[in-house]
């Protein structure tokens, strides 16, 4: 990968990236500092990745960076009451959406990013298993969960509403 | 064949594909009105092949059969709706904010930065350079002003010659005779004898540059024989022969160049090149005033320090 390509990884693939890692930590200093570390770390390997492999190495790399963090900062947890400026939401912003966002807050870890990268990224399972270190069905595992879980949670939700 | 507790997941999955016989049927819904603990667990069936369809992980075969069972499943439907909700969607509106930090540059474009860095400082090696030469022409340009101080009979003619610019001022010049060096001058830079904007604004510095080869030639004679020449007037002559004008028109406007207005300009030239290089420098690049004029300019670092001196003695 050249230069060029690595400008042009950055055009591309940052926003997801530093959508992916907010959505998971809710912290968005630190979600800054992960996608600027991983793309140092891109940078450092650069001669070692293909331009078709970036997308998937920045996402790796991404949340192995996470997974690290977390580790080392017991005392980020995950903010529930976390909540997005104002000014960053989608204009369509519906009631849907915010259930769901609450819904979210709730999976468990590791349910929460296979199912991030499935619908944010479109990633099959095996990309899935390559990013998080997890087998194929595994990940289909989590994901099913994970699908119930925001089912029901939907459900609950519009019965009260 | 019987349904039982051992065997039922095999019955479960034709009947949501829709394999199940007829016959076998009703033998099923029994059974699971028999077994409500597994009624739930075909219920758990339903919900993966929801999940399994909505995630196109289901063949064409398995699409059409679900498709089916939904159809003939109404109270499916609504459980159908709230899984197809859950796939999220990513807020576009989330960008990283710091994209500028990532960027890199190529070798290629860093060389040419200190490429770039490099002709700066040639440049501003030149811009001191020629501010120290223009100081060297001024002196040579005050000479020529006072030489043109000097008669003040050729006026009228001088006025003539610029009376397009009636609302400006207008330097004296020189009266002299048709010497052959001053004629050779005008016809080798005839643009020289046109008006000359005399507004320092709007000067550019390509004029500085063409009159610097002027000098020598102006030099070679001393200013006491010029003003020799000047003692010799003749109006008479001067307004006849239309060349003459227009070499003093030369001349004037030469003497008007190199007069206040030059050395107005190239003092402003030489202090703001020195103020662009001293902050640029961190003000280890300096100058000093005198009388107005840019004395000398000075250069101080940790290694060495020296100060060049632009007077002429």
């Amino acid at each position: 990968m050249n230069v060029k390509e690595y400008n042009q990884s950055v055009d591309l693939y940052s926003d997801n990236v530093f959508r992916f890692i907010l959505k998971n930590i809710k912290d968005e200093e630190r979600a800054r500092d992960i996608v600027q570390d991983s793309y140092e770390k891109l940078w450092r390997n650069a001669g070692n990745v293909n331009f078709d492999k970036v997308k998937s190495y920045l996402f790796t790399t991404a949340y192995h960076t996470m997974i690290d963090v977390l580790r080392k900062d017991k005392r980020l947890t995950y903010r529930t009451d976390y909540q997005i400026p104002e000014d960053v939401h989608d204009k369509q912003y519906s009631d849907l959406a915010e259930i769901l966002e609450i819904a979210v807050r709730q999976l468990p870890e590791i349910q929460r990013t296979v199912v991030l990268l499935r619908d944010y990224e479109g990633y099959s399972y095996q990309e899935i298993g390559n990013i998080t270190t997890l087998s194929e069905a595994q990940v289909k595992v989590y994901i099913y969960r994970a699908r119930v879980f925001l089912k029901n949670y939907i459900g609950k939700m519009e019965v009260v509403v | 064949m019987k349904i039982t507790r051992d065997n039922y997941e095999s019955f479960f999955i034709d009947y949501i594909e829709g394999n199940l016989h007829e016959s076998m049927i009703d033998q099923f819904l029994d059974f699971l009105n028999q077994n409500p603990d597994l009624k739930e667990e075909l219920h758990l069936f339903e919900e993966n092949t929801v999940v399994a369809y909505l995630e196109d992980d289901l063949d064409a075969d398995e699409n059409k059969a679900f498709e089916n069972y939904l159809a003939a499943h109404p109270e499916l439907k609504k459980e159908y709706d709230l899984f197809a909700k859950t796939r999220l969607t990513p807020d576009s509106g989330i960008k990283y904010p710091e994209k500028r930090k990532l960027y890199r540059k190529s070798g290629a474009t860093i060389v040419m930065n200190w490429v770039a860095r490099a002709a700066a400082v040639l440049v501003l090696i030149w811009g001191i350079n020629s501010v120290i030469q223009t100081q060297n022409t001024q002196e040579s340009g005050k000479g020529i002003q006072e030489l043109a101080e000097v008669s003040p009979k050729s006026v009228s003619t001088v006025k003539k010659a610029e009376s397009e610019k009636s609302n400006q001022e207008i330097a004296i010049p020189v009266k002299n005779k048709p010497e052959k060096a001053i004629l050779e001058q005008a016809k080798v830079e005839p643009q020289e004898t046109q008006p000359i904007d005399l507004n320092p604004t709007e000067r550019d510095l390509t004029a500085l540059a063409q009159i610097t080869p002027i000098i020598p030639q102006l030099d070679e004679e001393p200013v006491e024989a010029q003003l020799a020449f000047s003692s010799e007037v003749d109006v008479i002559k001067i307004n006849e022969a239309k060349n003459v004008m227009s070499v003093e028109e030369f001349l004037a406007s030469r003497a008007k160049k190199m007069g206040k207005e030059g050395l107005f300009s190239a003092q402003r030239i030489a202090r703001l090149g020195l103020n662009l290089a001293s902050e640029i420098s961190g003000e280890r690049i300096g100058y000093q005033m005198k009388d107005g004029k840019i004395a000398s300019v000075d250069f101080e670092s940790k290694l060495m320090a020296f100060s060049i001196p632009l007077e002429k003695k």
